[in-house]
């Protein structure tokens, strides 16, 4: 159990005047070493590149303002993951709604295109739902974990104690899982009625 | 004892100890519950990385940055600030727009259109609104030339070549006298700019303001991308509106309740022909004359998906279908990917090829007889205006 989690900063303090050489140096091998990893936990979690991009580079100059940062990656991520809380909090209903029509559109979209793209546009909208269900924290660390974390450090971005991510992972798959397949067999009824529907035309 | 899934996990993510590494791997040895839940788990495992890589495949964009949906959009880090327009400090949105141009009681027909964004970067507030105002003439009568088109020639052409055989407007608006008190402009098409409209009041009513605004609540429904977010907004522009904007000139008693007609009616049926005459480069996926069909919309295939996000995503999914036609000089010819759906107090049509998009038309005001004569504008939020006219045109023969 390591006590990392209780160093990580929720906010961090500015240190705009002592941005030394040095420091400079050690975000930019943060960022080298970092940046892929997090922003694609940010697009899984947010959906969207654009703002998972931005919300990344917000972590980074929160970064550079930092003194110093025990157990680089779970700072990062916890920050990261602390900017879309507050962000998420504010419009959440918002994108959600643009979401589904933005996924609504790509689906139908693809009326006759390749299906492949109508396949994985379909796929990635029952994998953006699926997802939708899983509680906030079960979600957070199920993406942190494809992103290579450990478990302490995961237990540090979260906050949680160790023990309990073994716990927490678990469930957040089980749920993923069987939400995609509730989804896919639901799916497949409504393609049979739409089946059904069409022969009897 | 069994091995509890927790421990199974992180047993199989690495993250237990040498020691207890062991007695998990002794256990599940020698006991075949825990076998058997040790697979289901490397099943989970891999089974929730793989759904997760398919999330990975996401355009950018998706949350527009626009004013239309406050600015909040991709505004992203706290440390961002976004510079604030007139539009932005009166937090006046399209909607609100629209909602003021509401209050305006028995004005001119102002319709919204907003297309929500399906596409990197394109989102496209439209709006639709009167283009003349022409005193109680009845809609049942087959619309000649409107005054308004008289002055553009391509107009006249098409109401020339679709002779009078137009579906009638239903008979009960006919009847209903039209208050036409106000008069809403709409910023002009390829401004640069995005403008507050200017609205010009000549008279109206305050008793039919409060009515309106009740109308408003009601009748401002659910009707646009961001709608749901912003509907508690639009009642508080309209509120605003009320209080502020409208000077409380005396008016006929009967007006509010003609409103009222009025807008029940308006929102009822918008089916019939349009022309697009005029604006900029686009008609913005329309054809250049089209008809809103009362005839069902039929696809060949139709993604199951789709219908249960539409389901998810709110309202629309259950009004109907409604096909749309190109008018050509050879008749009549349905647009196969589109389709047009009647909404709580307007339409909203659905382009689905080649680029996808849908166009919200909602009724905001109206006095019924400017039905007949329907003007479009439309503002593109990405630096760019972009302004199509529709004017309604009496349908060809079938």
């Amino acid at each position: 159990m390591s006590g990392s989690g209780k160093q990580i900063p929720r906010r961090s303090a500015p240190r705009n005047d002592k941005i030394g050489d040095q420091h400079l140096t050690d975000v930019e091998r943060l960022f080298t070493t970092y940046h892929q990893p997090l922003v694609r936990y940010l697009v899984r979690r947010l959906g969207d590149r654009d703002w998972a991009e931005e919300i990344a580079q917000e972590t980074f100059v929160r970064a550079l303002r930092q003194e110093q940062i025990v157990s680089e990656r779970a700072w990062l991520f916890a920050v990261a993951t602390n900017l879309v809380r507050d962000e998420a909090r504010k419009d959440a209903r918002r994108r959600r709604h643009l979401e589904l029509l933005r996924e609504q559109a790509k689906a139908e979209e693809a009326v006759e295109p390749e299906p492949t793209s109508l396949e994985r546009a379909q796929e990635a909208a029952i994998a953006r739902r699926a997802l939708e269900c899983l509680s906030e924290r079960d979600r957070e660390a199920l993406l942190m974990r494809e992103e290579g974390l450990d478990y302490n450090e995961i237990a540090a971005a979260l906050e949680l104690s160790v023990g309990s991510v073994g716990t927490t992972l678990a469930r957040a798959r089980r749920r993923l899982v069987e939400a995609v397949d509730e989804m896919q067999r639901e799916r497949e009824a409504q393609e049979k009625v739409g089946v059904r529907g069409n022969h009897a035309s | 004892m069994h091995l509890d899934e927790g421990t199974i996990h992180a047993w199989l993510d690495g993250a237990l100890d040498a020691e207890e590494a062991k007695r998990v791997e002794r256990h599940a040895a020698e006991c075949g519950t825990c076998r058997a839940a040790v697979a289901e788990a490397r099943g989970l495992i891999a089974g929730a990385s793989r759904i997760l890589s398919a999330l990975d495949d996401v355009p950018s964009g998706v949350v527009p940055n626009s004013p239309a949906f406050g600015g909040a959009g991709r505004a992203g880090g706290p440390g961002r600030q976004r510079p604030r327009s007139l539009w932005n400090i009166l937090h006046f949105t399209p909607t609100r727009a629209a909602a003021a141009a509401l209050i305006l009681v028995a004005a001119g027909t102002a319709l919204v259109l907003r297309i929500p964004p399906n596409e990197r970067g394109q989102l496209e507030t439209t709006r639709l609104v009167t283009d003349s105002v022409r005193r109680s003439r009845p809609l049942s009568v087959p619309a000649s030339p409107a005054p308004a088109a008289a002055a553009d020639p391509a107009s006249v052409k098409v109401a020339e070549r679709m002779d009078a055989a137009a579906a009638p407007r239903p008979a009960r608006a006919a009847d209903l006298p039209v208050p036409v008190v106000a008069e809403a402009q709409v910023g002009r098409a390829g401004q640069a700019e995005k403008k507050l409209d200017k609205v010009s009041v000549a008279q109206a009513p305050a008793a039919a303001m409060a009515d309106s605004t009740s109308m408003l609540n009601r009748d401002a429904v659910i009707r646009d991308s961001a709608s749901r977010a912003i509907q508690s907004e639009t009642r508080r522009a309209s509120v605003a509106s009320v209080g502020g904007a409208v000077p409380s000139a005396a008016l006929p008693p009967a007006a509010s309740k003609d409103f009222r007609a009025v807008t029940q009616l308006v929102g009822l049926d918008l089916s019939g022909c349009y022309e697009v005459v005029g604006g900029t480069d686009s008609t913005m996926g329309l054809p250049r004359r089209l008809s809103l069909d009362t005839t069902r919309f039929e696809r060949r295939a139709r993604p199951a998906l789709a219908l249960q996000r539409s389901a998810s995503a709110g309202n629309v999914s259950q009004s109907e279908r409604y096909a749309i036609s190109a008018l050509t000089s050879e008749g009549r010819r349905p647009v196969e990917h589109a389709y047009w759906q009647a909404t709580g107090g307007g339409a909203r049509v659905t382009i689905e090829n080649p680029t996808p998009r849908t166009i919200q038309i909602s009724v905001r005001s109206d006095s019924i007889s400017s039905l007949a004569d329907v003007a479009v504008s439309s503002t593109r939020t990405e630096n760019s205006e972009l302004s199509v006219t529709l004017r309604r045109v009496s349908c060809p023969p079938q």
